[in-house]
């Protein structure tokens, strides 16, 4: 998702005046900080700073504004159980509350961060609503049409007036 | 902490308050005073290091801190105010006669880190963070009041011991421990006293005859990446998300995003 990013974004607003936060947070059981500081290279950037959330502090403070379900309530629902995917995943994100990853978050100029991360304007994801339940799956992309959704609702923080109306989302059919 | 007050709530019991009472009661809904000293300090290293100062927070979260530190290895403290509203930091130090300014906290190097040690909310527990539910300790006399200790865990890693007044549910102390290393603990005391809550309104510092410097400017410059490095670099936030909140907030009057990715 981090390349979609860099040509949706970064690629497609070469000059804009924007912030990205990149936050590299740990799902995978393979995640580590050295994982994070070589994938920060595809996003090389002035306007870009990287985070490393190996605890998933990020993940778990903005899940609430996208009503995405925890993990142990989505494999309650496919009948699994953490030990079975403590291969693929860390161990403690399968057990943890909501933790949103695979996400981008757009705000516009003036939001503010008092207490908590504050509602975004906008968001897409990359998580397969046929697996993560909860959240809009409106908001899910995959492949070209998520670069081209980056590239509009960056166009909308960017410029709110000029920004092109939404596409809907594919299918996976489509894909 | 508003919702460390509320985690505490059912356990503190005797006085049974309402949501709406603990959040008055919390630093940021009313305003608040306090002298407050940090000190930290390793179990086999002999080096302590002590931060002291006034704090006043404003209702508006307006924060003025009158503080010193002692700089390890020197003897002579450094004295110097902090203040910080929504338009961003100033740091004087009257002993320099300069004053600097800035949007993020953490470009005020080692000055900017103890002020936000003194500043409370280092203390407050992450309510994202991998906490247990607060365990309910003993009654305890401090500082001349009643206090409840209560304890809050950071996974298997750290543990808070909060001293809260049970007069007005506002923490008196608090003492965490974490392990630094296999056979080593680091502890770290935030005492606050002369605590009282009403109308605060911190006022900004008095600026005229003072030099202003650019070093926290620099220094902010410096710690952005550098696109011509082979690796950006990348900041931790293992133990919370304040510096993710301060580049957030040092950015306002841009758009931002924020994306979270798996690295591998």
């Amino acid at each position: 998702m981090a390349r979609a990013v860099k040509q949706g974004v970064l690629d497609a607003y070469p000059e804009a005046d924007l912030s990205l936060s990149v936050v590299w947070i740990d799902i995978l059981a393979s995640d580590k900080r050295a994982e994070a500081i070589t994938s920060a290279d595809i996003l090389v950037d002035p306007r870009v700073r990287h985070f490393h959330d190996p605890k998933r502090l990020v993940g778990r403070a903005l899940a609430p504004h996208t009503g995405l379900h925890s993990m142990p309530q989505i494999l309650e629902r496919l009948g699994q159980k953490p030990e079975a995917l403590e291969d693929s995943f860390n161990a403690t994100y399968l057990r943890s509350p909501s933790t949103l990853f695979d996400a981008v978050f757009f705000y516009d100029s003036q939001a503010r961060w008092i207490k908590q991360p504050p509602a975004p304007e906008e968001w897409v994801t990359q998580l397969d609503p046929a697996l993560y339940t909860g959240y809009d799956a409106a908001r899910f992309r995959w492949g070209d049409d998520l670069i081209d959704e980056l590239r509009r609702l960056a166009g909308l923080v960017l410029a709110p007036d000029e920004a092109p109306s939404a596409a809907p989302a594919k299918s996976e059919d489509d894909q | 902490m508003h919702a460390l007050l509320l985690a505490l709530a059912p356990l503190l019991g005797a006085q049974d308050p309402t949501p709406e009472e603990l959040a008055r009661a919390y630093a940021g809904e009313r305003g608040v005073r306090y002298t407050a000293t940090y000190v930290r300090a390793y179990t086999l290293a002999r080096t302590r290091w002590v931060a002291r100062g006034d704090v006043v927070i404003g209702a508006d979260g307006t924060t003025r801190i009158d503080g010193q530190w002692t700089p390890e290895g020197a003897t002579e403290p450094v004295r110097a105010v902090w203040y910080e509203d929504a338009s961003g930091w100033t740091l004087v130090h009257p002993d320099a006669g300069t004053y600097s300014t800035g949007k993020e906290r953490l470009a005020a190097g080692d000055d900017g880190h103890w002020f936000s040690q003194l500043a409370l909310p280092a203390f407050d527990p992450d309510p994202y963070g991998e906490h247990s539910k607060p365990e309910l300790g003993s009654f305890i006399r401090f500082e001349g009041g009643q206090c409840r200790i209560v304890s809050t865990r950071e996974g298997s890693h750290a543990r808070t011991d909060w001293y809260v007044a049970t007069s007005d549910l506002m923490p008196r102390l608090a003492e965490r421990y974490s392990k630094a290393a296999e056979s080593e603990t680091l502890v770290e005391r935030l005492t606050l006293t002369k605590l009282e809550q009403g109308e605060a309104s911190p006022e900004a510092p008095d600026l005229e005859g003072l030099r202003r410097v650019e070093v926290e400017v620099a220094a902010a410059t410096a710690a952005e990446p550098d696109a011509t490095k082979k690796h950006q670099s990348v900041t931790d936030l293992s133990t919370s998300l304040a510096t993710l909140r301060a580049h957030f907030e040092s950015q306002v009057g841009k758009p931002r995003l924020i994306g979270l990715f798996a690295p591998s």
